[in-house]
């Protein structure tokens, strides 16, 4: 069959000036009663937290939060910043069903990432449009999911005839250009021969695609930093802590005009044993990413169109385990951040002293025990996709939360 | 659809009933009129076509002659249900016949100066109506199997269901009739009332529990019957799973052992095992198959596949069990290279003895139970070893200070693992003596506890690895360890079988939720049991910790803080009283109780099924299809079809592996010889339906390979491995940058077992600038080692030299053969010397050659990049200049000897053979180097 598939035309780089989606995925289910929903002792008849016993809840614009880990720095540098969505049911303790339903706002499996959904409606045809680096990263084909290890490997690749020996090519551009050139030939001719099956076909233009879009990472080369402002894995306790890495990675694909989103992943949290020793460094990692994000989005340039999302899988338990750690809780949270929005220094959504889940109207917002509603995963993606101006598009449609709520998280 | 042989059709023939005479006029069936078929509507391409067909008397198998024929494209007609013509193929969906209808395949087999075709397949169709398929589907499989032997228990009058909207009767004379209607009922008061039927069998929100896995065979079969009743079945999709490749020619025998060869032994097949199969049928293609099953790519397969599902690999990043004083001499050797390294100053001013015996040691452990896998394949022993070893797989290191019974030389690689049992472990009871180091801030014991132990093996669940991949916790109490026991060894992903109740009554439950209310115990009452089976396991996998050597139940439980709180423990328990004694599938364990666990689990059918999925991933090189669950989903028919054919694969394949006595190569080779590997084209006429479930399925004739196996092609081909470093501090791996997660393993699709579990699909952008730099790196090291070697033992440029320039037509032609050698051999492709594919090749060959008359471009050669490549050629005054750095890859040290180049030893100055080059880096970019 000669192939049905149009080529993409290499995206007009630098033209997309839309916004910038991050989601950053805390895995292992972060301890929310330590973060953005913070509870104190005195209500209990067990501890919920240690710090609550020399600490009040610190407070940041209209943003209450736990005086634990990096929380003070980062809520009140950020406050302003940031819309806090707490009681969200999960609807499981089970890791892989908190990680789908978190991320992808549905329980069981079928529906795409936000972030691949964003990068499929906003910019397919970028060549690293969707950046995941490990978690949840289901595309369901919308597009194309990159992974990069470091700006180290990226710097031998960005442009793969340069032996990074000062200037040497491994072949002269003319021997590159003319094995490019031939290349394209042959995938094309064969992309047009009748007889190409429906597989291979499928294979071999996703290869094509990628090679014409190979050229254009060389706008990567001049972004790429020094090694000295390179961000290393850092330590966080003992957890190796990637995602200030991946975060800079990201930034920089965002300037280069070649990605528009990235799913940044960072693990440990899951604390079923000593959970403030292990808990804190990480939880303080973690917004210390954030925090470089905002900063090196600033010096790029690119933070008044940055929409940023920070979840987890689910959160822990109100209470200590025997082994002073915290277990499974299904009901967490979601903080969105973006500069200059109409919605944030806000708090949606609230839970109970045990931090269970308290129903809000779904038209004013405001809890409402009897005849409120529970927050799900899908009311948030539902609404993030209104806001994003992502729904009612051809992938909505096809991946729709038809029997959730409408609520206006966003104004 | 029942399948008939071709060879019975002699005494029935399909003209048995041409008495029966089936006009049926304004139909686009085929349809018999005496010994004549007719064929209202034939789909050709773009034509269509109405024509007769007659019988050839006394034929066997039956013939058919084309008697007339008329070109009907003009009138548009209606071609859904038309016979079609492709691949000299006659396709007749529906030729009625009596009382039955057949499914009909004429292979075309002359056209000159007859048209003739020869039946080759007739399967029978069946006509009942759904409802009494529903009911012989019910009679049949159902009834028995679940309705009586399951539902009944809760769902019958006076049963603890009997509330609910299934209540069933209990076998009679007219339960079945009944049973039916109860069903019905159900189907026709909900519009979801399948799922909802399915949900719950399958642990959903019911209180029972899980009674069906999602794709076993009573679940299909309940699912069919369920689409039977509710008249569902024909708005889903006309296509059968059971013709999920009827569209679908496979590769040749050629082709096929190609792509196992690169899968299994990393490399090209030689020219006897293509020989082999091109002469010989099937049969001939299993031998050849199986024997690729040997070697040390063979073997790093086992490994890497393995570890896709296992993702043990991660935890080599995790000391724990080592801070323990568990083995003793590890503790204290360990202490002895620390005291070393502190005071050597030597090399890069700090030695890395302790760290370089960590890591090996960090290996050993990481990739034993890696290490097992492919012993147990390797060595043709069942599969089920692999749970139910009594040995554990053992390096050189761990052998040593651990204390192990293998025997070792010293020569002998680190990375070499062989059978043994661990004899050095103790218990701590904390009776170790000990003298401090402060300035180290380490210990060295100075005089053992008597509590030495014998360390028990039961294959994959009591390695090091396994436990400390999913280690436990006082309140998680070995759930992730049932969890993904039953995950990858009984096919049953518990996590997903069941969502959490939004009761909050019942979530803020706290007296013991897991083990007394419903809502919990849907899955707990099936995982905790098994958890205790692990209950000799402490949280970071160590064996009997507590209790001078008799268990590892955590302090917490022994002795709560609380004070108001009564211990539950009673001294010499070794599992928690608030939990369900240790067992499995309702039965009890034994006192050994993990051991017990392995040979319950090896002798249950869904490990069968477990273990064929375990390679499904590697070998098929498509993913595992979840049962969609949610039937307004887009694409549900297409994926349900694509599951139902997978899943009915995956049983065909449970059968043969069950008779082979679970042997894997035995199951590898029936894997190779099915259709999801070898499935290569579909019919452009192909139904829309089916094509999608093809692409959800990924059957296509070639697929992306990982870096895993790019490295090893290239390697096979070539002898070249990209920035290539060497047994040293790394643990005794022998590694490249294609394959590190320091260099491009990521980039090109890898995982690093952490939080990059699922390998890339598809290509991107990032993965083809990784290829090409592959490419271009590789070149120059490929060609100047070959032209090194003497003419004649060179892998591909034999007959000619430096001063072979395309002057002239002998050497133009010299060129050209190589061009097309190197075709056949890198991407399996036969091309004439005239070809396109040649003529290409060789002017990029040309227009480099001839460039360089003027070049003012210096290429860079880095010979250096794969120094292990050269080694063999270099002189010892050169070797010796180059020793490893930390991470085992060679760096010359200048004051040790000369560096050269060795490009100077090949006098290129025409630039002919540089020229090579180009091509080469053509060669390997291609999609037919790149896919397999």
């Amino acid at each position: 069959m000669a192939s049905s598939m149009a080529y993409k035309p290499a995206h007009s780089l630098l033209d997309y000036k839309g916004k910038l989606l991050i989601n950053v995925q805390l895995d292992g289910g972060v301890d929310f009663a330590g973060f953005c929903d913070p509870k104190l002792n005195k209500d209990l008849d067990y501890k919920i937290n240690n710090w609550s016993d020399t600490q009040d809840i610190g407070m940041a614009g209209n943003i209450s939060y736990a005086p634990f880990a990096g929380n003070k720095a980062f809520f009140d540098k950020h406050y302003k910043n940031m819309l806090v969505i707490n009681g969200v049911d999960t609807q499981t303790n089970a890791h892989s069903v908190g990680i789908t339903n978190t991320w992808s706002g549905r329980n069981s499996e079928g529906y795409p990432a936000l972030t691949a959904i964003w990068s499929a409606e906003k910019a397919a045809s970028l060549p690293l449009t969707y950046l995941n680096f490990g978690g949840f990263g289901d595309t369901q084909s919308l597009v194309s999911r990159t992974r990069i290890n470091d700006i180290g490997s990226l710097r031998a690749i960005v442009d793969p005839n340069d032996s990074q020996t000062g200037g040497e090519g491994y072949r002269n551009p003319q021997d590159f250009e003319r094995i490019k050139a031939l290349q394209r030939k042959t995938l094309q001719n064969r992309l047009l021969q009748e007889d190409i099956l429906h597989g291979e076909e499928i294979a071999m233009s996703s290869y094509y695609q990628s090679f014409l879009q190979m050229d254009e990472l060389k706008s990567f080369s001049s972004l790429l930093p020094q090694e000295s402002e390179i961000k290393p894995t850092v330590l966080a306790g003992t957890k190796r802590w990637r995602m200030d890495v991946q975060a800079q990675v990201a930034l920089l694909a965002f300037k280069s005009g070649l990605s528009v989103s990235a799913d940044l992943h960072g693990g440990g949290f899951d604390t079923h044993a000593n959970h403030d020793a292990v808990h804190e460094p990480l939880l303080k990692a973690a917004t210390e990413t954030v925090d470089f994000i905002w900063s090196y989005a600033e010096q790029l340039n690119l933070a008044d169109r940055l929409v940023l999302i920070i979840s987890s899988d689910f959160s822990r338990t109100p209470e200590y385990n025997s082994g002073a750690g915290k277990d499974h809780h299904s009901v967490g949270s979601y903080l969105i951040m973006e500069k200059n929005a109409g919605y944030t220094n806000k708090v949606i959504g609230e839970t109970d002293y045990e931090t269970f889940a308290i129903p809000i109207n779904p038209n004013t917002l405001t809890p409402d025990s009897m005849s409120g509603i529970t927050l799900t995963p899908a009311h948030v993606h539902k609404a993030l996709r209104k806001y994003l101006g992502i729904r009612d598009t051809a992938t909505d449609k096809r991946f729709p939360f038809s029997a959730t709520e409408d609520l206006a998280f966003f104004g | 659809m029942k399948s008939l042989k071709i060879m019975s059709l002699s005494g029935f023939l399909i003209f048995g009933y041409i008495a029966d005479v089936l006009a049926i006029e304004g139909n686009e069936d085929a349809y018999i009129v005496g010994d004549v078929v007719k064929i209202p509507i034939l789909s050709a391409g773009e034509s269509q076509y109405s024509l007769d067909i007659q019988l050839i008397p006394d034929t066997n198998p039956v013939q058919l002659k084309l008697i007339a024929f008329e070109d009907i494209t003009s009138t548009a007609p209606n071609i859904s249900r038309a016979s079609t013509f492709s691949g000299n193929i006659l396709t007749i969906p529906v030729l009625a016949s009596g009382a039955t209808s057949y499914r009909i395949e004429l292979l075309l087999i002359s056209t000159d100066p007859t048209v003739i075709l020869q039946l080759s397949k007739a399967d029978v169709i069946d006509t009942k109506t759904d409802k009494e398929k529903a009911t012989a589907i019910y009679t049949t499989s159902i009834s028995s199997n679940i309705a009586q032997s399951k539902c009944v228990v809760c769902h019958v009058q006076g049963g603890i269901a009997d509330k609910t909207s299934l209540k069933l009767e209990r076998t009679s004379d007219i339960s079945l009739a009944t049973n039916i209607a109860v069903f019905e009922a159900i189907l026709k008061s909900r519009t979801d009332g399948k799922d909802y039927i399915l949900s719950k069998v399958s642990g959903k929100g019911h209180g029972g529990g899980a009674q069906l896995s999602v794709g076993s065979v009573d679940y299909n079969n309940l699912s069919e019957f369920l689409s039977l009743l509710s008249g569902s079945t024909s708005a889903s999709s006309s296509v059968s799973y059971l013709q999920f490749f009827d569209q679908v020619a496979l590769l040749s025998n050629a082709k096929t052992l190609r792509r196992a060869s690169i899968i299994f032994a990393g490399r090209v097949p030689t020219a006897a095992e293509f020989s082999s199969v091109n002469a010989g049928d099937d049969d001939a293609l299993r031998v050849a198959v199986k024997n690729l099953m040997n070697g040390e790519n063979f073997h790093d397969f086992l490994k890497d596949a393995a570890n896709d599902r296992l993702l043990v690999r991660s935890i080599g990043r995790t000391e724990t069990w080592k801070r323990e004083v568990l083995f003793p001499k590890w503790f204290n050797q360990a202490y002895d290279l620390a005291l070393s390294d502190s005071n050597d100053t030597s090399f890069t001013g700090r030695s890395f003895k302790r760290e370089s015996f960590v890591d090996q040691t960090d290996y050993g452990i990481a990739e034993s139970p890696l290490e097992l896998i492919a012993y147990v394949v390797e060595n043709d022993k069942p599969f089920s070893e692999i749970l139910t070893a009594d040995y554990v797989m053992l390096n050189k290191v761990m052998n040593t200070y651990l204390e192990g019974t293998a025997n070792f030389d010293d020569s002998e690689s680190v990375s070499l693992f062989k059978p043994g049992k661990i004899l050095g472990y103790y218990g701590n009871n904390g009776t170790h003596e000990f003298e401090d180091n402060t300035e180290l801030d380490m210990r060295k014991i100075t005089k053992l506890s008597d509590l030495k132990l014998e360390l028990p093996s039961n294959g994959i669940l009591s390695s090091f690895a396994f436990l400390a991949r999913y280690p436990s916790t006082a309140t998680n109490r070995n759930r992730a360890r049932a969890r993904w026991t039953y995950y990858h060894f009984l096919d049953t992903d518990i996590e997903n079988s069941a969502p959490r109740t939004t009761d909050p009554v019942a979530l803020k439950d706290k007296n013991n939720p897991t083990l007394l209310n419903e809502n919990c115990t849907v899955c707990h009452a099936t995982l905790d049991p098994v958890a205790g089976t692990f209950q000799y396991y402490g949280d970071a996998g160590q064996y009997k910790m507590r209790n001078g050597g008799v268990d590892s139940l955590d302090r917490f439980y022994k002795n709560p803080e609380d004070e108001e709180e009564s211990s539950l423990y009673v001294r010499g328990d070794t599992w928690y009283r608030d939990m369900r004694i240790p067992g499995f599938d309702g039965k009890e364990a034994e006192i050994e109780s993990l051991k017990w666990l392995v040979n319950e689990i090896v002798n249950k059918k869904e490990f069968l099924k477990a273990s064929i999925k375990f390679w499904w991933p590697a070998i098929m090189n498509s993913p595992i299809l979840l049962a969609p669950t949610i039937t307004s989903d887009a694409n549900y028919n297409e994926r349900m079809l694509a599951f139902n054919a997978q899943n009915a694969e995956i049983e065909r394949l449970m059968d043969s592996f069950s008779n082979s006595n679970m042997n894997t190569k035995t199951l590898f080779v029936d894997m190779v010889m099915s259709n999801w590997f070898r499935g290569k084209s579909l019919n452009s006429e192909i139904d829309p339906v089916l094509m999608k479930a093809h692409e959800i399925a990924r059957v296509s004739s070639r697929k992306l390979l990982t870096p895993e196996l790019l490295e090893r092609k290239t390697a096979s081909l070539t002898g070249y491995r990209m920035g290539r470093y060497k047994e040293f501090a790394n643990g005794g791996l022998s590694g490249s940058a294609l394959i590190s997660e320091f260099d491009f393993l990521l980039d090109y699709g890898g995982i690093d077992s952490d939080g990059v579990t699922e390998r890339a699909s598809s290509m991107t952008s990032i993965m083809s600038s990784v290829a090409m730099r592959h490419a271009l790196q590789a070149a120059c090291p490929i060609v100047l080692h070959d032209f090194l070697l003497t003419d004649g033992s060179r892998k591909y440029f034999n007959g000619i030299n430096a001063e072979t320039n395309p002057d002239s037509n002998a050497s133009i032609n010299q060129i050209k053969t190589i061009i097309k050698n190197l075709y056949g051999t890198f991407h399996g492709k036969q091309y004439a010397i005239n070809s396109t594919e040649v003529t290409d090749a060789y002017n990029l060959y040309f227009e480099s050659w001839k460039g360089h008359e003027t070049a003012q471009f210096e290429e860079y050669c880095d010979w250096q990049d794969d120094y292990f490549l050269f080694e063999d050629l270099l002189p010892d005054d050169v070797k010796i200049a180059y020793v490893l750095n930390k991470r085992g890859f060679p760096v010359h040290d200048p004051d040790k000897g000369p560096l050269i180049f060795v490009g100077d030893a090949v006098d290129d100055l025409t630039a002919s053979v540089r020229a090579w080059e180009p091509v080469l880096i053509y060669m390997m970019t291609h999609y037919d180097y790149l896919y397999e």
